[in-house]
């Protein structure tokens, strides 16, 4: 089951990145087709009877759209490792924020900024950077994933084991 | 006989000598003012202020002529050929621009050359002189204004390399054709100047040499006595010893006052350049140089934008002067004459000044430098501020505020309003309106003005009840009479506005239609100290009382306040402190400070979702549904009116995915207005949304909610077909609702397919 939907999403995740073209963030798209018909799951019981709780999710999984960067925010993120690796992390990050004027949905970027703060010490603010990118990264694994490992990193660089490993857990689970 | 003439003698030699000394010592302590002021060069230098920086990129929603626009409000001169840096042409869609060099905080930016293809809403391609595709472009920014001291000077220094050759030359010109040679006085000009002044009965002609003028203004205030004229005679004298005619030059061209913008004393050419040109003073062509040489014999007599025709004249004459002296040929000068002086809006309009949002910088500021820091150190600060959404909020709330005081009955009294506008994801503050004159003193409404906010607190009360995990968006809650004893004894009893009883209501239609007694009893239900609680952790300053009139909105916040507490919605539950300002840098350009971005998670993401749903609902079905004549129909925002007691208060706050807006509209006198937040500050918040193409909220749907279909009035589940007014909300996973009865067969999703698809959430 794991793997089958572990292949699901590295199949949908290379044709996603083989055919995204960068774009910038734009306003949403015109009223774009509803969702894959499996979006509305076996719910189509009579109501008055409850259904069984804790009923496993829907089993066709939710669209997988991992995020990708638009071209701007590419070549601002390529700068800002650049400066982070010369530990210029005022400035790193400063580039970062440009991009996320640019793209402020896109969770790989909040990611991103997490991983400058967490270069630089900040693991308090890599911590939340890491919890954003999360609570924005909906249906996009991969993405969650390094979300997660990035709070888990920052939280077990505070000496907080325990949480850190809960957060490492979520990171493993959405991977 | 004789001894008493040798007395006399001796007695006038010792007073002479006595005289000597005395006028030597004058002459020493002058000298040592003018060596000590001069060689210091500490001219105080306010801070400059820059707005947010355009930055280009393909895919960027600018058509050419917004483009084209920007690039004009930065000072970019159109030309047949762009070769020097603050030149553009455009072709149709395409133009071409040499850009400025700049110092950012975090990087230099070298000038070069662009070309750029846009349609008619976006960028299409961006390449540099090569044809190599540039990923992002950013331009210099608009300096905005600067912290002047109390006495008001303000200046930006220029070095003379920043000078065009033409100024100095046809200052000498014009003021003192002699100033090459000179010693610091010209006695056959002030002669000359006297005879002019004696047979025309008044002062035509001034006799002062460029150091004169420098000294006058230098050193010396403005009286014109006998005495001074010879005191500033003599430091001129004294100067012109110390030090080279260049940097007198440049002294006189960085110290001269030439114009007024209220308190601002607008000092030297680079500033003046900036205040009537929007450009660099490097980049001032011949007839604009002119200009400003005219303004240098009077800057209220020759007030560029009140007296446009005499400055003209003199200009015209000074381009004259200036070919007839051989600094221009004829036909340089004949083109010169033929354009007009060309001044940019005046300082409250376009080419701007926000002393509103200043005030902001300054205040942010205060806490890290001193007074004489920001007034004097010639600090540069990169602000947040965006001069497009900044205008056009201005220009939102003045025609609204214009028109409600024609149908208001107070005439003796004009209606004031606020506009606070961020960022909501980085918490930048880019545009802030103070009141109806942008040119306001000292008290500023949007930080100062604390007032009632009435129903802006009710989504604080929402989220409270939808964390408890008591209540979700369907859960009823009864619209009916509440009495609550107070501390005091008395008895509060609140009531709706529309005085009516609605009964058992869903959460969503209370928060929608603002029903204060539903609202009233699902606060006392979670508990005052979690709502009060609740407020502290969403960013506002202090924990508001324990009392039950705080879940009405007594409760006194400053427009910036509310912003502070709604962008914790608009962010998903993160909170983020809002910022005027990105960095500052010294006079060298050395970065001193950064404000980074901060973030912090301060409620649960998944009921701040189900709460930004609830306020989508108010904005489709509720008190905001009056902006939909002004926005896009695709348009999705969220929001919340707030009305105070007797009206005196109409307040609007709500977000889209890209912007977040707070107005206020009320009497500085805290008088009743009788205007709602829907009929006062709505009109004033759509209008703005409208105008500056943001993006619909879009978030997407967390996981652990799903979509439910549910009446709006009655709050069963429900689809279209077999109910009225099916509206779609968010609620836990899990969560089962009583199923309308006409409704019973099979639920449901349709209603969230529709929301996925309008909203095009992933």
């Amino acid at each position: 089951m794991n793997i089958a939907i572990r292949s699901l999403i590295l199949s949908a995740v290379a044709t996603l990145s083989a055919c995204t073209v960068p774009r910038p963030y734009e306003p949403p798209p015109a009223p774009a087709p509803a969702p894959a018909p499996g979006g509305t799951p076996a719910q189509t019981q009579p109501a008055p009877p409850p259904p069984p709780v804790e009923e496993p999710q829907p089993l066709p999984p939710p669209v997988i759209r991992e995020p990708t960067l638009g071209a701007a925010s590419r070549a601002l993120v390529s700068q800002a490792q650049a400066q982070v690796a010369s530990k210029n992390y005022a400035v790193a990050a400063s580039s970062i924020e440009r991009a996320l004027r640019i793209e402020p949905d896109n969770p790989l970027l909040w990611i991103e900024l997490g991983k400058v703060r967490q270069a630089e010490g900040n693991y308090q603010q890599a911590e939340n950077m890491g919890r954003k990118a999360a609570s924005m990264a909906v249906n996009a694994p991969r993405t969650q994933s390094s979300a997660w490992t990035l709070v888990a990193e920052s939280l077990r660089a505070r000496g907080k084991n325990a949480e850190a490993r809960e957060a490492q857990e979520r990171a493993d689970v959405a991977q | 006989m004789k001894k008493l003439k040798k007395q006399l003698l001796i007695v006038s030699a010792l007073v002479f000598g006595v005289g000597l000394i005395a006028l030597l010592a004058w002459l020493l302590y002058l000298d040592r003012i003018v060596t000590a002021q001069f060689e210091g060069r500490r001219w105080t230098l306010p801070a400059q202020v820059y707005a947010e920086p355009m930055e280009l990129y393909v895919g960027q929603s600018f058509g050419a002529d917004t483009l084209e626009q920007e690039l004009r409000r930065l000072g970019y001169t159109r030309v047949d050929t762009p070769q020097t840096p603050g030149t553009y042409r455009r072709r149709n869609n395409r133009i071409d621009v040499v850009t400025r060099n700049f110092d950012f905080w975090d990087e230099k930016q070298a000038s070069q050359a662009l070309s750029i293809v846009a349609s008619k809403t976006t960028i299409e391609s961006l390449q540099d002189a090569k044809g190599a595709d540039v990923p992002i472009f950013r331009f210099d920014p608009l300096l905005i204004g600067s912290i002047f001291p109390i006495h008001g000077e303000d200046r930006v220094v220029v070095t003379p390399e920043q000078v065009p050759d033409l100024l100095p030359a046809a200052l000498k010109v014009v003021e003192d054709r002699k100033f090459d040679t000179h010693h610091g006085v010209n006695v056959a000009a002030i002669i000359r100047a006297a005879w002019v002044n004696f047979r025309a009965g008044q002062i035509e002609q001034g006799g002062s040499t460029l150091t004169q003028q420098l000294v006058k203004s230098y050193f010396l205030d403005n009286r014109r006595t006998f005495a001074r004229k010879i005191e500033e005679a003599f430091m001129a004298m004294l100067l012109e010893v110390h030090f080279e005619k260049q940097d007198l030059m440049n002294a006189y061209i960085n110290e001269i006052y030439l114009g007024q913008d209220g308190q601002r004393a607008i000092h030297g050419f680079g500033l003046a350049s900036q205040f009537y040109f929007g450009k660099p003073l490097a980049e001032l062509q011949l007839h604009e140089i002119a200009t400003l040489v005219a303004v240098v014999r009077g800057p209220s007599y020759y007030d560029p934008r009140r007296r446009p025709e005499r400055v003209k004249t003199r200009r015209d004459l000074i381009l004259k002067l200036m070919n007839e002296y051989q600094l221009v040929d004829d036909k340089a000068m004949k083109t010169a004459l033929a354009k007009p002086l060309g001044i940019v809006g005046t300082g409250t309009n376009a080419g701007g000044y926000y002393p509103a949002f200043l005030d902001l910088v300054r205040r942010t500021l205060r806490r890290d430098y001193s007074a004489e820091d920001l007034t004097e150190a010639g600090l540069k600060i990169f602000s947040t501020l965006n001069p497009l959404v900044q205008s056009r909020a201005e220009a939102a709330l003045a025609q609204e505020l214009t028109r409600l005081d024609k149908s208001r009955k107070r005439k003796n009294a004009q209606l004031e309003g606020v506009v606070v506008v961020t960022a909501p994801q980085n918490g930048e503050v880019i545009a802030m309106v103070g009141g109806r004159e942008a040119g306001f003193a000292g008290f500023n409404r949007a930080l100062d003005a604390k007032r009632s906010i009435g129903s802006l607190v009710k989504p604080v009360i929402y989220l409270a009840a939808i964390e408890s995990g008591q209540f979700n968006a369907a859960s009823i809650v009864d619209d009916a009479p509440v009495e609550v004893k107070l501390a005091n004894g008395q008895i509060w009893k609140p009531q709706n506005i529309s005085k009516e009883l609605y009964g058992p209501v869903p959460l969503v239609r209370a928060l929608a239609q603002s029903l204060n007694l539903a609202t009233v009893n699902l606060g006392l239900q979670v508990g005052l100290p979690k709502v009060t609680r609740e407020f502290q952790a969403l960013g506002l300053d202090r924990e508001p009382p324990q009392l039950p009139s705080v879940l009405l909105g007594a409760l006194d916040v400053s427009p910036l306040e509310v912003a502070q507490l709604y962008n914790a919605f608009a962010n998903g539950g993160f909170s983020t402190p809002l910022r005027a300002v990105r960095a500052v840098v010294d006079a060298e350009g050395k970065p001193l400070k950064s404000f980074a971005l901060e973030v912090t998670p301060v409620a649960d993401p998944k009921a701040v979702y189900q709460v930004n749903r609830m306020l989508v609902q108010v904005m489709e079905r509720g008190s905001g549904a009056g902006s939909r004549a002004y926005l896009p129909p695709d348009l999705v925002v969220a929001g919340k009116s707030g009305t105070s007691s007797d009206y005196r208060d109409s307040w609007f706050a709500g977000f889209s995915g890209s912007h977040l807006a707070v107005v206020w509209i009320g009497y500085d006198d805290n008088a009743p207005t009788g205007l709602t937040g829907s009929s006062g500050s709505l009109t004033v918040w759509s209008r703005l949304m409208a105008s500056i193409g943001t993006t619909s909220w879009n978030a997407p749907l967390p996981e652990g909610l799903q979509e439910a279909s549910i009446e709006f009035p009655t709050g069963l589940g429900a689809k279209p077909g077999c109910a009225e007014q099916v509206i779609s909300v968010a609620v836990p996973m899990g969560v089962e609702l009583p199923m309308k009865p006409e409704c019973q067969n099979g639920v449901i999703n349709t209603l969230g397919d529709w929301w996925r698809s309008f909203t095009g959430e992933r």
